[in-house]
């Protein structure tokens, strides 16, 4: 290894373009290889510069202006719209879980009761849906007043299996489509890259 | 003595540009000839950096132009010849050291006197 394929192999490393390096390189061999043939030394020619040819090249290439631009950092971060997207999806996909597993506790009562006006006979009522969450172990008092047919009965969100269905479904596959995306967008990055 | 050699190389580092404008001012030379006109007038670099460096910085402010061209026998070279602003330069640069030289000379020179006397 010469000294002018040391200057090479940093100039390649700094990015200097081939036809400047190519230049420079026959420009400097040139000149050693007349010192040579006149029985000069290398450090007539370099100096002190001589031994150590990296630090030599890269001052060159760096008065000369001829340095490349340091290549681009590989991006490590995950892009942001990534990360929240797939911390929205999570969240949905752990209330789904929430619903399927704990989904009594937002039921809401169906209660079958007695009436006896004005005749005798069982009827089914649906109880609106509880102001909040209920504890686990409490459970909800329903009060009967005179005349069930009184009992004001709202509209009933979907059962809670369905929500929890839902919801386990749109959380899942957010998150897969998310991934994807991320992957697909990535490969062709390294690609272009 | 080492005092000595590290204030000349510090000298010479200070206006070895001008001294390279200087030997190409007349007539362009490649790099090696123009190390070989330096130490014909007795500058060495031999302590010093090497020219290229240099070279490639004075290119880059335009103060030289280069070109290629066959040499006695040898590979084509790369010559380096004064530009007009590099004339320019070099007339400032001389300018400037003769300043420099005649204020220290004076302060030397006292002292010089002073010495001797």
């Amino acid at each position: 290894m010469t000294f002018v394929d040391d200057c090479r192999r940093e100039w390649k490393r700094l990015r200097v373009p081939d036809a400047v390096a190519n230049e420079m390189a026959a420009e400097l061999t040139a000149d050693l290889e007349e010192a040579a043939l006149e029985g000069a030394s290398p450090e007539d020619v370099l100096g002190y510069a001589v031994f150590d040819a990296r630090a030599f090249a890269a001052q060159w290439a760096e008065e000369r202006g001829v340095v490349g631009p340091e290549p681009a950092p590989r991006r490590r971060l995950v892009p942001l719209a990534f990360v929240i997207a797939l911390g929205l999806f999570l969240v949905i996909t752990v209330s789904g879980v929430a619903l399927l597993v704990d989904g009594g506790h937002f039921a809401s009562a169906r209660v079958a009761v007695g009436t006896n006006f004005p005749a005798p006979r069982i009827r089914k009522l649906l109880v609106p849906p509880p102001s909040r969450p209920f504890a686990r172990g409490e459970r909800q008092r329903v009060f009967i007043l005179p005349g069930a047919r009184r009992v004001q009965l709202t509209a009933l969100p979907p059962p809670p299996a369905t929500a929890g269905l839902v919801f386990l479904g749109v959380g899942l596959g957010g998150i897969v489509v998310t991934l994807a995306t991320w992957l697909v967008l990535g490969a062709r990055r390294r690609v272009i890259v | 003595m080492a005092t000595t050699e590290r204030r000349s190389s510090q000298l010479l580092r200070g206006v070895l540009d001008l001294c390279l404008l200087a030997v190409v001012a007349d007539e362009p030379a490649y790099g090696y000839e123009m190390t070989k006109r330096l130490r014909s007038r007795g500058l060495s670099i031999v302590g010093e950096g090497s020219i290229y460096p240099l070279l490639g910085r004075l290119e880059r402010d335009g103060l030289v132009d280069t070109y290629r061209a066959a040499s006695d026998g040898g590979p084509p070279r790369k010559y380096y010849r004064l530009s007009e602003s590099g004339r320019r330069a070099l007339a400032s640069g001389v300018s400037e050291w003769a300043s420099a030289r005649d204020a220290i000379d004076a302060v030397l020179g006292l002292h010089a006197t002073e010495v001797a006397a």
